[in-house]
């Protein structure tokens, strides 16, 4: 598997030592026995994700036009993910092959020996055989792609979703993503709660504005201001869950059954800079016309 | 008033004037030094076309709390109003509007009206609210329909 090196990066305003790093760890994937690496590396991306979200919103960089630069990054993740997902599969299925193993010698040896001084010392070399296989084959990992799938799904990686999601919001920060109506299918307490008219309502329910800190809720995937959410708990006193503050749903939340909504936060972020592109279009229209 | 409370209101009144449902009017009412009270509106209430509920247009008061929308509004039809889920006072009977109920904050104006407006024609037969809207409309149909028809009168459309 190889890694795309974006050479565009450097021109990014973030230290240079970052994507030093980054670019390395694209040079050095993780192995077996070393997956430590993974946390850096997700660090990393999710630095070099937002700014080039930044510079998309300060109008440097053109991410609308060009969602290649986010398909770099993306796809370099996926395969980290992979790596990671592949040696995982490899280390379990020499796991197994260890227990089978070990199975099959057990019966040369009673439990009651089985101390760890045993098997430090061990006379017959049965465990050291054994690690000796473990370690030195290559081991296969017989994971699909299916599998690999699954594992991405199940992981509910908020850095991969903002990834898949990227492209399709800069194109229509209120469209309804796949995920959306997947979760509306899972808990059908209220169809028409998160998606009005095949768009996604980009102001909080509770403070009727423009969202400021969107929090989803991870019960119901409900979302609100915290501002609003805030008010709501507050209310409250002995602090016991509550209904959700949606008509009809039938979830009891706190406020920490909350988190931060990313992907409603970039829908917002996308949404402003359109319309104030719009506005300045508008205006250049206005000003040729007066010209004319 | 908490300023959640006076930012909602207005954010209702501004989705309200841009869109709200035919027949149906909603607006804050004045203090006596001419200012607006947004925490108290008036409003009314159509009947439905074609049924004994459809000639008046019926007027409503909405008293929003300090902690809305934590908590819901009262709404209010003038004392007396005809209904089987409307108690003497004039105060509405209804789930929604009810806090330990189905009152959430994320219900709005328009949600409300509409509710109303479809307790009018249905009425629930689980929470009588007074004696003689109530005893007319479950043994007496004709009686309950002629009481509504003359209410319906005194608030034309
Ligand atoms: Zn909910």
């Amino acid at each position: 598997m190889t890694f795309n090196i974006d050479k565009e990066l450097i021109t990014l305003p973030i230290h240079q030592n970052t994507i030093k790093e980054y670019n390395e760890q694209l040079r050095y994937p993780p192995s077996m026995f070393n997956n430590n690496y993974n946390i850096d590396f997700k660090t990393q991306t999710k630095q070099l994700l937002e700014t080039y979200i930044d510079c998309y919103i300060a109008g440097i960089v053109d991410l609308a036009n060009s969602t290649s630069k986010i398909n770099k990054l993306g796809g370099n993740y996926i395969k980290y993910l992979h790596i990671q997902y592949a040696n995982n599969t490899v280390l379990k299925n020499k796991l197994e092959q260890f227990k089978t193993d070990y199975k099959n010698i057990s019966k040369d040896i009673s439990t009651d020996n089985l101390t760890l001084d045993y098997i430090v010392n061990d006379e017959n070399y049965y465990f050291s055989q054994l690690l000796n296989n473990i370690v030195s084959t290559e081991g296969s990992s017989t994971s699909t792609d299916t599998d690999f799938n699954n594992y991405c799904k199940n992981l509910n990686d908020p850095l991969l979703k903002v990834f898949k999601c990227l492209p399709l919001l800069l194109k229509d920060p209120m469209c309804v993503l796949p995920d959306d109506e997947e979760n509306n299918i899972n808990n059908n307490d209220d169809d028409d709660v998160k998606v009005a008219g095949g768009t996604i309502e980009l102001t909080c329910p509770i403070t009727c504005r423009p969202y400021a800190y969107p929090m989803i809720s991870r019960k119901c995937n409900h979302v609100f201001d915290k501002d609003g959410l805030t008010n709501y708990f507050q209310s409250n006193e002995d602090g016991n869950q509550i209904k959700c503050p949606q008509g009809a749903c039938k979830a009891y939340l706190t406020m920490s059954d909350f988190i931060k909504d990313d992907i409603m936060d970039l829908r917002c972020k996308i949404y402003k800079n359109i319309s104030k592109k719009n506005k300045l279009n508008k205006n250049n229209d206005n000003i040729n016309d007066v010209i004319l | 008033m908490s300023s959640l409370c006076l930012q909602r209101l207005q954010e209702e009144r501004k989705k309200w004037r841009k869109d709200h449902p035919f027949g149906f009017w909603a607006k804050p009412t004045k203090n006596s030094d001419g200012s607006l009270n947004m925490q108290r509106w008036d409003a009314g209430i159509p009947g439905k076309e074609n049924t004994i509920w459809g000639q008046g247009c019926f007027p409503i008061t909405i008293e929003y709390p300090n902690d809305y929308p934590s908590k819901p509004p009262k709404v209010k039809f003038p004392a007396g109003f005809y209904h089987p889920n409307v108690y003497p006072s004039g105060t509405i009977c209804l789930s929604i509007l009810n806090e330990s109920q189905d009152w959430r904050p994320a219900i709005t104006l328009k949600q409300i009206v509409l509710g109303i407006q479809s307790l009018l024609e249905n009425p629930n037969p689980n929470s009588p609210a007074q004696e003689p809207a109530w005893r007319a409309f479950s043994r007496n149909i004709k009686e309950y329909e002629t009481k509504v028809l003359e209410q319906a009168r005194k608030y034309p459309k």
